[in-house]
């Protein structure tokens, strides 16, 4: 074969894989939808970060189907699933496990591993924000490392390890609201909305009837590891790029629109950037294409950046939301430099 | 290579498009530049300011105002790539062009597994090519100024087509309008004193028999009455104050130099009458040009010798004195110099009186030939203002003529009076000097009371130049120092004063702490300069010219550095009977000043201020603020 040739078979590989991308998710999102009604957006986030190798906050009022959308996707995805459901007294230890005694059959007694609710591949952390900051900061390290040390003893978690955590935006007696740094360890914040009329009437006649949808598994680890390393294969140009760093730029008083100088104190940071390139690439993949656009640097810019953005008092004051800071940011930066 | 080609073909027809629509706009925005220019010009054109001829810079400046706006234009390039994403962007084909343009210049560096990927856009972005379109990312719109440029246009048009009447042209050549001045009002405190001022000069210039000064002192009266009236404006306060100021001007200030100059030549002959007991107090009036009593010193040596009271030895030393006294007027290069430049003056005005002569004949006979009777009316009333300034040339060369006779007579006088060997003709001849020194008096009275007039003339603008220059706050900062003054509430610690600048006597005047007289001394050393609260100096040098407008950082003032190279000289009191006092004021600061004791201490004070005021030689800015200042402390009822 010449050069040409095996120059132009690569190319058809690389569609292919593109495809079968879109296919796979297809089918996924299809999946879940089955039990799942709307929430489009917050499905879609909640891949996304599985295939971005990252982790995602779900905000949102009780009752809306947090827990159950991220059991649907364990189950589809054939991954081992935890749901840990946050509270004041919950311990460091009751996530991460603990080393108990055991005493074999000759009656020797020796320290054993136990381990916690964090070694799965998707860890519910429902109401994330109701325990210590010790326990939090127990579960955000083990996000960040993707392991766990007890005792000397490094536990690796395997992959893929996504965590979703949820929080609910209007009880906050009696919370400890994630620190901004913990925050930053999020890569999407996805606020999850109340279903509109058709779809409350979906969700009626799903759940209130004797037959109850039942999902099944359509992709495994293996193939979800294979499409982790296809999105990161996926080339920027160098003037996209620029114009998604200029919005992370504008998410900072020094540099951006009237909006942030007034209601801003600090910008997104470049995890905030990372955040949005992954998101931007697996976007052009499922929109089947083969480089990111200003398109979708735009469309994953409000969950990369809208926890990120930490307003000052005036801005907390007028009750502005970053969803409003980042409209304005997009609407300001231009793609041309 | 070919959708290489159809690519650039369509950057480069995107170039084209973006490149005549910035050139519309620019031009557009530099075309309202160029028809402003041109409408100026139709302007001055009309109104008959400017010629056809001059036309020429306008049309110039016109055209060069849009070749501005065409080269301005056509210096802006774009980037390929920027080109190519707003195709992709008006297009919709999510970055497809551009990403393809520069993959296909990354490519042969790009990391492996990249390299399918960028293949696989590249061939995308030559399938969707068909879409691009230059049209649709340069679409073609009006430039943003055309219609403010089409509304001057319509009117340039319009204003062209204007006819003007040639008669009215020069009527409505640009003017510059009069501005309205707003009124100046005074609050009535504030001049009350320039009013009790006023009066007293009035007084002495009734009691000097100086019409010339009552007569200035009037129109003063005029214009403070005004201004009580809130009738004058800022420019009519100006125009009037230059009016008065010119009757006393340089001329008056030529006398009063020279009588400076004659007190000074006095008061070296005065030298002559200190050897002796008797005529000491007439050396020391003399020194201190005080020739009010030195004539009444001199009534005093005529009484003596009158009563027999004046020994002969005493009657020698006193002809030794006028004679050497004499001498020193006649010889030294002082009154040399005086002599001269008194001449030199008389010789000047003199000529410019000749001139003013020849100017007033000339005027006389343009007015007997005019025919017109309102030029006629011009001219005399021309012809009169020349009669007056001549009027005034003359009252002067009288003075400076006066001047030169009262010192020549003096010294005349002393060496007759010295000559004399009898007592009746010494008698005669002493009296014969007092008189001559009490006409002398006279002439050093009338030129202080002008000179006094023309400096509370000058006070009085200063005074409203300051009341300009004030900010809305500082009628704040003096209402909270009457309160403090009055008790109504607390101080402000430190307001009055600016920090480190030691500018009015440290933080705070003075009379704050007790105030003690020095004995033997004149002035109070309560007012000494530099002086802390309770005594302690200001951080900066002290003595500044200027009052404090801000809070001090330490309200009890930080001691003076002592770092620099000084010299202490250790200066005794004068062991002698004199007019000391050694006063406490016993008065609560933060609660109000005290009443009685203050009020007569004040009393003393205030004295002693307008006697500095009147003698020294002190520039109106710092006379504002020691008058100010003296307002400040005075106390309430």
């Amino acid at each position: 074969m010449d050069n040409a040739e095996q120059g132009d078979n690569a190319i058809k590989e690389v569609e292919a894989q593109v495809k079968a991308f879109g296919d796979d998710i297809l089918r996924l999102t299809n999946e879940v939808g089955k039990v799942i009604v709307g929430m489009e957006t917050v499905v879609e986030g909640a891949i996304a970060c599985l295939l971005a190798d990252g982790h995602a906050l779900l905000e949102g009022v009780p009752g809306l189907g947090k827990t159950m959308l991220v059991r649907t996707l364990a189950e589809a995805l054939s991954l081992e699933f935890s749901r840990v459901q946050f509270t004041p007294d919950l311990m460091p230890a009751d996530i991460l496990g603990t080393n108990v005694i055991q005493e074999d059959e000759t009656g020797a007694r020796r320290f054993e591993f136990q381990k916690g609710p964090v070694f799965c591949h998707i860890l519910l952390a429902d109401e994330i924000n109701r325990a210590t900051p010790k326990t939090q900061s127990a579960l955000l390290e083990a996000m960040q490392e993707k392991s766990v040390t007890i005792a000397n003893h490094t536990y690796v978690l395997e992959r893929p390890f996504l965590v979703l955590a949820t929080q609910n935006p209007l009880e906050m007696e009696g919370t400890y609201p994630l620190p901004e740094a913990q925050l930053d360890r999020f890569l999407y914040k996805l606020n999850v909305q109340f279903p509109t009329r058709d779809q409350l009437h979906t969700i009626m006649d799903r759940t209130t009837q004797s037959e109850v949808p039942s999902v099944s598994p359509v992709l495994d680890r293996t193939r979800i590891m294979e499409l982790r390393q296809l999105v990161r294969q996926v080339p920027v140009s160098k003037h996209v790029q620029d114009y998604l760093l200029r919005i992370l730029e504008a998410t900072h008083p020094e540099h951006g629109p009237a909006a942030t100088r007034k209601y801003v104190r600090y910008g997104a940071s470049p995890r905030g950037a990372q955040g949005m390139m992954l998101g931007a690439k697996i976007r052009a993949l499922l929109d089947g294409r083969y480089a990111v656009s200003c398109d979708d640097v735009r469309q994953v810019a409000a969950p990369s950046l809208r926890h990120r953005i930490i307003l000052n008092f005036e801005g907390e004051a007028e009750g502005v939301a970053t969803d409003d800071i980042i409209t304005e940011i997009l609407s300001e930066i231009s793609e041309q430099a | 290579m070919g959708q290489q080609d159809r690519l650039k073909r369509i950057i480069r027809r995107t170039a084209f498009r973006l490149k005549l629509q910035r050139v519309a706009e620019r031009t557009a925005t530099t075309g309202l530049l160029a028809v402003v220019t041109l409408m100026l010009g139709l302007y001055y054109l009309k109104t008959g300011v400017l010629g056809w001829s001059d036309m020429w810079v306008f049309g110039l400046i016109a055209s060069s105002w849009i070749a501005t706006g065409v080269v301005w234009g056509l210096t802006i390039h774009d980037a390929a790539d920027a080109l190519a994403a707003r195709v992709d962007a008006a297009c919709g084909l999510h970055n497809a062009l551009s990403s393809a343009l520069l993959f296909s210049a990354e490519l042969p560096h790009a990391p492996d597994d990249q390299k399918p990927f960028m293949e696989a856009e590249i061939r995308r972005a030559a399938n969707i090519m068909d879409q691009a379109s230059a049209r649709k990312a340069v679409p073609f719109q009006w430039p943003r100024d055309t219609v403010p440029l089409t509304v001057l246009l319509a009117v340039l048009v319009g204003f062209a087509a204007m006819r003007i009447p040639q008669s009215q042209a020069r009527a409505v050549q640009p003017r510059i309008k009069r501005i309205v001045q707003p009124r100046i009002h005074i609050d009535e405190a504030l001049i009350r004193e320039y009013q009790e001022e006023l009066q007293d000069l009035k007084e002495q210039a009734h009691k000097l028999k100086d019409e010339q000064l009552e007569k200035f002192l009037r129109k003063q009266q005029k214009l403070l009455d005004d201004l009580r009236r809130g009738k004058l404006s800022k420019r009519d306060f100006l125009k009037r104050y230059n009016q008065l100021m010119k009757q006393f001007g340089k001329r008056q200030e030529q006398l009063g130099r020279n009588i400076e100059k004659m007190n000074e030549l006095l008061s070296k002959a005065g030298k002559s009458f200190e050897k002796t007991k008797l005529t000491r107090k007439l050396a020391q009036a003399l020194e201190e040009k005080n020739m009010e009593q030195a004539a009444k010193e001199m009534q005093k040596l005529l009484h003596k010798l009158q009563t027999g009271k004046m020994t002969n030895a005493q009657k020698r030393q006193l002809r030794k004195a006028l004679r050497k006294a004499a001498e020193v007027l006649q010889k030294h290069k002082l009154a040399r110099q005086l002599d001269q430049a008194l001449r030199r003056q008389e010789q000047r005005i003199k000529e410019q009186m000749q001139r003013m002569d020849k100017q007033i004949s000339r005027a006389k006979q343009q007015a007997r030939k005019a025919t017109n009777p309102e030029q006629r009316k011009q001219m005399e009333r021309r012809l009169n203002e020349l009669k007056n300034r001549r009027r005034r040339m003359q009252q002067h060369q009288q003075r400076l003529a006066a001047q030169r006779r009262a010192l020549q007579t003096l010294q005349r006088q002393m060496k007759q009076t010295a000559g004399q060997k009898t007592d009746p003709k010494l008698m005669a001849e002493l009296q014969k000097l007092m008189r001559q020194m009490q006409r002398y008096q006279h002439q050093v009275a009338r030129s202080n009371a002008r000179s006094q007039a023309k400096m509370s003339l000058k006070d009085l603008r200063e005074l409203l130049k300051r009341l300009r220059a004030q900010k809305p706050g500082r009628k704040g900062r003096i209402n909270d120092f009457f309160n403090r003054a009055r008790g109504r509430r607390g101080g402000r610690g430190g307001r009055s004063g600016r920090p480190g600048g030691g500018r009015q006597g440290g933080r705070r005047p003075g009379g704050l702490g007790p105030i003690q007289l020095q004995p033997g001394g004149t002035r109070p050393g309560g007012l000494q300069r530099g002086q802390g609260r309770n005594g302690s100096q200001g951080p900066g040098r002290p003595g500044g010219h200027k009052a404090g407008s801000r809070p001090g950082g330490d309200v009890n003032g930080r001691p003076t550095s002592l770092d620099g190279e000084r010299h202490e000289h250790y200066v005794p009191g004068r062991q002698q009977k004199g007019p000391s006092a050694d006063q406490v004021v016993r008065g609560a600061a933060d609660k109000g000043f005290t009443s009685v004791n203050y009020r007569k201490l004040y009393v003393r004070y205030r004295k002693l201020q307008k006697q500095i005021l009147q003698e020294e030689n002190i520039p109106p800015g710092y006379r504002y603020y020691v008058r100010r200042y003296f307002k400040l402390i005075r106390p309430r009822k």
